[in-house]
C-alpha cells in the first residue's frame, strides 16, 4: 500500500499520530457531506451517484442522508447534466455535476466551456456560476481508450475555469471543501486509481486553498513537478534516486488553475533543474505550461534543459503490457532523471 | 366584449383593454427596437451582427406576459424580443448591441449574450440548444428551493433537432421540473428548411415521446399564445411538470441582418406571412371588437417611438469599456 | 555554418595549451588540412590544421593566451545553407556526446570534437552562446568569472553551474586587481603633484565659536529641509566658496605654462572611501545656497563611496577642501591635486587656549592650512586669501546672505 506523506502547507490541527487513516474515496465523500450540511444550496446529480453511492463509492451515503431531491441519479445525458448545472447555478444553487469518468466530460464540453466558463465575465459580473464538475480521470488496470483520459489541460486552458487534481486522501477532502465554497466553475478531477489509497485525514475541519502546491519532498539536485497518480510514482522514484546520490525535490501541483508559480520557481532557484512528470500527454499539456513559465520567469535559474516525462502519444491501449509502457513508470522516471543528472541531456 | 379568434387554437379568453394594450405595447416595443437596431447596423455603426426578430413578436410578448419578474427565461441568438418582453430595459439592450459599458452585459456580451438577473433573463445565447438546458436547470433550482418560480426556454425549429432538446426534455420531464419549452417554428434553421432535415416536422407531437403535454399554436396570434402559454406556465407552477409549445410563426428578415432571406425562401412566401402581421392583427382585431381605439394604439406607437429613439441616442453616446477593466470578472471573488 | 577549431588534446596528461602563432587572419580562405596556427604545451609545439574548407571568421584566443583543452580558438565559416546544416532543435537524448580527448593526429581529433552532439543550431558570430546554461551564465556574471576560461562538463561542452564552483579565485582576484589599480593611480597623481607643483603653505588658527553657534542653530532646520544631516564640512565649503568669490586672483589655474581662468567657481571635496580617497567636484559652488551644498555634498559622497562617480563628477575644481577634523588631527598639510591651484586642509575643531583682550581663555578653534601653487599665486595673495577664509569662518553669518552675491569675476 503506498505510503502517503501528509506533510503539506496547510494547517492541520491534530498531529499525524492522532489522525485516522481513511481512503481517498472516503475522504472525498466526507468533504462533500460536510459542505452539503453546511450549505443547503448544494445539490448533487450524476449517473449512479444516488442509492448506489457512485461507481467509485465517491458519493456513498449522501443519498441516504440528503434524500432524493438533493442527490439525484441522472440518465446517460452528460450534456443535460452540465447544462442543468449551469442553469441551476445561475438561479442561485450550487450543483455538483458528477460525470464519473473524466472522458465523458467531452459530451458536456459545450456547456462547460461555452456556458459555464464565460457567463460571469460576459455578463460583466452580474451572474455567478457556482458549479463543480466532478470526475475521475486516469488509467488503472487497462481501463482502456475511453476510460483513461487525463486531459486536465483542456480545462486549464480556458479562462474562467478552476481546475483541481488532488493526489491524496488529505488533499481530496481539503480541496473539495474549498471547491464547494468557491462560487466559480470548478473542474475537480480525482483519479480512479487513487480511490482505494489510504492516508491520514484529520477529523477536524480543514480546507486546502487553491493555488498552493505541496512541496511534498525536499531535495537539492532536481525539482520534480507532478500531479495526481504520478505524485506517488515520483516519490518512489525519488527514493531510488536518493540511493544513487541524487536528491530530488517533489512538488505536487494540487491545482492547475490557479497554479502555484511561486513554489515552483523557488524550487528551481534552489535546484536549477526542472522535470515535470504528468500522466497526460506532453503535447500542449500542463507540463508544457510549467516548462514555459519556468523558461520565462526562471530562465536564469535553469542549469539544464527542462525534462518532461509524460504518457507517450498514443490512445490508451487496453493491453496490460503496453499500458504500463506508455504511462510513466517509476523505472522510466528514475532513468530519465538520472540521465539528466549525468548531463547526458 | 369578448374577442374570439378565428385562427387555429383560437383564444376564447376575455381580453380586457389593459391586457390588449399591454400586449400591443410589448410587441411594438420589440418591433421598433428591432427595426432601429437594423437601421443602426446597416449604417455601419454597430459591431458584430444581429438576428432580427421582426415577425415573431407575438411569441415573446404572449409568453412573457404570463411570467412574473422572478421567473426565468433563457433565449437564443435571436433574443432581443425575449429580453425586452421579459423586462430588460430598452436602453440597456440597445447599449448592449452597441457593445458599450452601459449595456446590460457591460458591452461584453453583445446581441447574443444579453444578461439581466433582475428580471430573470438568463441570457440570449450564441449556441441555441443550451438555453433548453439552462432554463431547465433554473427550474431545478426553483424546485429544490421550494419556490413557485417557472422557467421558459425559447428555441427554434433548428434547436428541436439537437441532442440538448432530447436530453433536456427527457430529464426535465423525469423530474417534473417547472419549465416550459417554447419552440418558435419559423420553418428555417439558418437557411435550411426544417422540412428538408426533419422527418417529423410536427414539433409539438414530440412531446408525447417524453410524456409531457405538447401543443401547437398560431405564433402570430398573440392572444392564442398568451392563453396557451398561460396554461403551460400555470401547470408548471403548480408542480405539474414541463410542457412543449410549438408556435408557428415567421421571421420577416433573413437569418441575420445582411441576409436577404430570399435565396432559400420565396418572395411570395415572405409577403404572405407579412400579411399575417401579428402586431397588425391584434390592433385590427381589438379595434374591430371595440376593446380599444385607434387613438389608444397611436398613442402607444408614438410613445414607443420616443422610447426607442431615446435608447438609440443613449446607446450611441455611451462609452466603450476601457482596457483597465478588461480583465475583470474572469473569476468571481467575494471581494467584488 | 560555423565550425570551431578547438585547443587539441596533444598528450595524455595535457590539460591546457597556449597559442604560439596564428598563420591566418580573419577573412582568409581556408582549405581542409591547411595549417592555420601553432600551439605550445609545456612539452611540445604543434601545428593545428583546419578540418573544413571555408573562411576564417573569428579568432578568439590571442598569441600567448593559455586555455584549457577543448576551448574554441577560432571559427571557420563554411559555405552552404545554414538552415540545411542546422541540426533540429529537439534534443536527441539517445545520442551520447563524443569525448573531447583524441589521442592521435590533430586533424581527425578536431573533426570528432566538432561533430560532438550539439543538437541546437549555433548562430554564426555568437560561438559560445549555447554552451553555457542560463544559470551558469548568471552566476558567472554575478561573480565576474570569465567563461572562456571554464571547461564545461555538460553535453557538448556545455558549461553548467557546477563547473564554476572551482573558480572563486577569479572573482576575488579581479577585486584585488582593481584595488591595486586604484592605489597605483593615486600614487601617480601624488608623485606628479609633488614633483611638478611648487607648493607652499600658509596656516592660521581661527576662533570657531561663531561657527559652532551657527551650526547648532542651523542643524535642525537644515536637516528637516533637506533630509540630510548638516555637517561642518558644508559650512566650510560655503565659507571657502564665499572667500574665493571675493578673491578672484585665486580662481586661476596653471595650464601648460599659462594662467587660465575657469568660467565657474568649482571646489573639490576630499572623500575617504574603502578604495582610497576620491575628490568629487561641486561645480558653480558660489551660486549654490547652503541647502543645495548640503544636498550635493551628500549625493556626491554617496556616489564616491559606492564607486559610482562619473568623470563629470570629478573634473573642473580650482581647489579642494580636505577635512580631517573628525580625527584627532590638529593640523596637516594637503597635497594639491594636479590641475588644481590649492588645497585647504582643516583639522579638528576643539577647545583650545585662546588669547582675547590679552587674557587667556578657552575657545573652540580650528586650524586651517592652505597649500598653494606658487606659479599661480605668491605669498601675499595666498595670505590674503587665507585671511579672508579665516574672517568668514570667524563671522560665518555672512555665508547665509552671501549666497547670491557674486563678486566681480576676473
Amino acid at each position: 500500500m503506498p505510503q502517503t506523506n501528509v506533510v503539506s502547507a496547510s494547517s492541520a490541527a491534530s498531529s499525524i499520530a492522532d489522525q485516522r487513516v481513511i481512503t481517498y474515496a472516503q475522504a472525498g465523500v466526507e468533504g462533500v457531506r460536510e459542505e452539503m450540511r453546511r450549505n443547503p444550496d448544494i445539490f448533487y446529480i450524476g449517473q449512479g451517484i444516488g442509492p448506489r453511492g457512485g461507481n467509485f463509492q465517491q458519493s456513498r451515503g449522501l443519498w441516504q442522508e440528503f434524500g432524493q431531491a438533493r442527490v439525484r441519479d441522472t440518465p446517460i445525458a452528460e450534456r443535460a447534466q452540465a447544462g442543468f448545472g449551469v442553469g441551476a447555478a445561475l438561479a442561485g444553487s450550487h450543483p455538483i455535476i458528477d460525470i464519473v469518468f473524466m472522458d465523458f466530460t467531452l459530451e458536456a464540453m459545450g456547456e462547460i466551456v461555452q456556458q459555464a466558463s464565460t457567463i460571469h465575465y460576459i455578463s460583466n459580473g452580474r451572474f455567478k456560476v457556482p458549479m463543480m464538475v466532478r470526475a475521475a480521470g486516469g488509467g488503472v488496470r487497462s481501463t482502456g481508450p475511453h476510460h483513461s483520459h487525463t486531459f486536465w489541460s483542456f480545462f486549464a486552458h480556458i479562462p474562467g475555469l478552476k481546475v483541481a487534481v488532488p493526489s491524496t486522501p488529505y488533499d481530496v477532502k481539503g480541496l473539495i471543501k474549498t471547491a464547494l465554497r468557491d462560487e466559480n466553475p470548478v473542474i475537480f478531477i480525482e483519479h480512479k486509481g487513487l480511490y482505494g489509497t489510504k492516508g491520514h485525514v484529520p477529523e477536524e475541519e480543514y480546507l486546502i486553498p487553491f493555488g498552493k502546491a505541496n512541496a511534498i519532498r525536499s531535495g537539492e539536485d532536481v525539482t520534480v513537478v507532478t500531479l495526481g497518480k504520478m505524485v506517488q510514482r515520483s516519490l518512489d522514484a525519488a527514493e531510488e534516486l536518493q540511493r544513487n546520490g541524487i536528491s530530488a525535490e517533489v512538488v505536487d501541483l494540487r491545482t492547475l488553475v490557479p497554479l502555484d508559480k511561486e513554489t515552483i520557481l523557488n524550487s528551481i532557484a534552489k535546484t536549477g533543474r526542472l522535470v515535470v512528470v504528468d500522466e497526460a500527454y506532453a503535447s500542449c499539456g500542463i507540463s508544457a505550461e510549467v516548462a514555459a513559465i519556468v523558461a520565462f520567469e526562471g530562465i536564469d535559474q535553469l542549469d539544464a534543459p527542462v525534462l518532461r516525462i509524460c504518457t507517450l502519444p498514443t490512445p490508451h491501449s487496453f493491453s496490460p503490457s503496453t499500458d504500463s509502457y506508455l504511462v510513466p513508470s517509476v523505472e522510466r522516471i528514475v532513468a530519465e532523471v538520472s540521465a539528466l543528472m549525468e548531463k547526458k541531456i | 366584449m369578448k374577442v374570439s379568434s378565428k385562427t387555429k387554437n383560437g383564444s376564447e379568453l376575455n381580453l380586457d383593454k389593459e391586457l390588449v394594450l399591454s400586449l400591443y405595447r410589448k410587441m411594438v416595443l420589440i418591433r421598433e427596437f428591432e427595426l432601429k437596431a437594423k437601421e443602426i447596423f446597416h449604417s455601419g455603426k454597430m459591431p458584430g451582427f444581429i438576428h432580427i426578430y421582426v415577425g415573431e413578436e407575438a411569441v415573446a410578448a404572449g409568453v412573457c406576459a404570463q411570467l412574473h419578474q422572478d421567473d426565468y427565461v433563457a433565449s437564443t441568438h435571436r433574443g432581443h424580443g425575449h429580453a425586452l418582453a421579459k423586462g430588460v430595459a430598452p436602453r440597456d439592450a440597445m447599449a448592449e448591441l452597441m457593445g458599450v459599458v452601459t449595456g446590460c452585459s457591460g458591452g461584453r456580451g453583445g446581441t447574443m449574450h444579453l444578461y439581466d438577473p433582475e428580471v430573470g433573463f438568463l441570457g440570449s445565447n450564441g449556441v441555441v440548444p443550451p438555453g433548453i438546458l439552462i432554463a431547465a436547470g433554473a427550474a431545478l433550482s426553483a424546485q429544490l428551493r421550494g419556490t413557485k418560480q417557472v422557467a421558459v426556454a425559447f428555441f427554434g425549429d433548428g434547436g428541436s433537432n439537437n441532442g440538448a432538446f432530447h436530453e433536456g426534455l427527457n430529464l426535465a420531464a423525469a423530474w417534473d421540473l417547472p419549465v416550459v419549452f417554447v419552440c418558435e417554428n419559423n420553418f428555417y434553421a439558418t437557411e435550411m428548411p426544417f422540412s428538408e432535415t426533419t422527418k417529423n416536422t410536427n414539433v409539438a407531437s414530440r412531446a408525447k415521446a417524453y410524456g409531457i403535454p405538447g401543443i401547437q399554436v398560431d405564433g402570430n396570434d398573440v392572444t392564442a399564445v398568451y392563453e396557451k402559454a398561460g396554461e403551460a406556465i400555470q401547470r408548471a407552477r403548480e408542480g405539474g411538470g414541463p410542457s412543449l409549445i410549438e408556435c408557428i410563426t415567421y421571421r420577416w428578415f433573413g437569418h441575420h441582418a445582411g441576409d436577404p432571406g430570399v435565396s432559400y425562401r420565396t418572395k411570395e412566401e415572405v409577403a404572405e406571412w407579412k400579411g399575417r402581421d401579428p402586431v397588425g392583427k391584434l390592433r385590427n382585431d381589438s379595434i374591430a371588437a371595440e376593446i380599444a381605439s385607434e387613438k389608444d394604439f397611436q398613442r402607444i406607437d408614438e410613445e414607443i417611438k420616443d422610447v426607442i429613439e431615446d435608447s438609440a441616442d443613449f446607446a450611441l453616446a455611451s462609452p466603450l469599456e476601457t482596457d483597465s477593466t478588461a480583465l475583470d470578472h474572469v473569476f468571481y471573488s467575494p471581494a467584488e | 555554418m560555423s565550425h570551431a577549431i578547438t585547443m587539441p588534446q596533444l598528450g595524455l596528461t595535457m590539460t591546457e595549451g597556449s597559442v604560439n602563432t596564428w598563420l591566418k587572419e580573419p577573412g582568409d580562405p581556408i582549405s581542409k588540412d591547411e595549417v592555420i596556427l601553432t600551439v605550445t604545451t609545456d612539452k611540445v609545439d604543434m601545428d593545428v590544421e583546419s578540418t573544413v574548407d571555408g573562411t576564417l571568421e573569428e579568432i578568439l584566443v590571442e598569441v600567448g593566451q593559455v586555455v584549457p583543452v577543448g576551448t574554441p580558438l577560432a571559427y571557420i565559416q563554411t559555405a552552404g545553407d545554414s538552415t540545411e546544416d542546422a541540426k533540429p532543435l529537439v534534443k536527441d537524448t539517445s545520442r551520447k556526446p563524443e569525448p573531447v580527448s583524441a589521442p592521435k593526429a590533430v586533424a581527425p581529433a578536431k573533426a570528432k570534437e566538432e561533430s560532438v552532439d550539439r543538437s541546437v543550431a549555433k548562430p554564426a558570430g555568437l560561438p559560445d552562446r549555447n554552451l553555457v546554461s542560463p544559470r551558469a551564465r548568471r552566476v558567472a556574471r554575478e561573480r565576474g568569472i570569465d567563461l572562456s576560461k571554464i571547461k564545461g562538463s555538460g553535453p557538448g561542452g556545455r558549461i553548467v553551474e557546477d563547473d564554476l564552483r572551482s573558480a572563486p579565485k577569479a572573482a576575488s582576484r579581479q577585486a584585488e586587481d582593481s584595488d591595486i589599480k586604484r592605489r597605483q593611480l593615486i600614487a601617480e597623481k601624488m608623485v606628479e603633484s609633488i614633483t611638478t607643483i611648487p607648493a607652499f603653505s600658509v596656516s592660521v588658527e581661527v576662533n570657531a565659536e561663531n561657527l559652532v553657534a551657527l551650526y547648532e542653530s542651523l542643524k535642525e532646520p537644515v536637516g528637516r529641509a533637506t533630509g540630510t544631516k548638516l555637517t561642518y564640512t558644508d559650512l566650510l565649503l560655503k565659507a571657502l566658496a564665499v572667500s574665493l568669490a571675493k578673491t578672484p586672483e585665486m580662481n586661476r589655474l596653471w595650464d601648460a605654462g599659462a594662467i587660465r581662468n575657469p568660467s565657474e567657481i568649482s571646489l573639490g571635496l576630499a572623500v575617504a572611501t574603502e578604495r582610497g580617497v576620491a575628490a568629487p567636484t561641486l561645480v558653480g559652488i558660489d551660486r549654490l545656497s547652503l541647502e543645495q551644498i548640503v544636498n550635493r555634498r551628500a549625493e556626491l559622497t554617496d556616489k564616491a563611496r559606492q564607486s559610482r562617480l562619473a568623470f563629470s563628477d570629478i573634473e573642473g575644481a580650482v581647489g579642494t577642501l580636505s577635512n580631517l577634523g573628525m580625527y584627532r588631527v590638529d593640523s596637516f598639510e594637503g597635497i594639491i591635486t594636479p590641475g588644481q591651484t590649492f588645497i585647504l586642509a582643516v583639522g579638528k575643531l576643539q577647545n583650545r587656549p585662546w588669547v582675547a583682550d590679552a587674557t587667556l581663555v578657552v575657545k573652540p578653534t580650528l586650524v586651517l592650512n592652505l597649500s598653494i601653487d606658487h606659479r599661480v599665486a605668491d605669498g601675499a595673495v595666498a595670505a590674503v586669501f587665507l585671511q579672508r577664509i579665516a574672517e568668514v569662518v570667524e563671522n560665518p553669518y555672512q555665508i547665509l546672505w552671501n549666497s547670491d552675491a557674486q563678486g566681480p569675476r576676473s
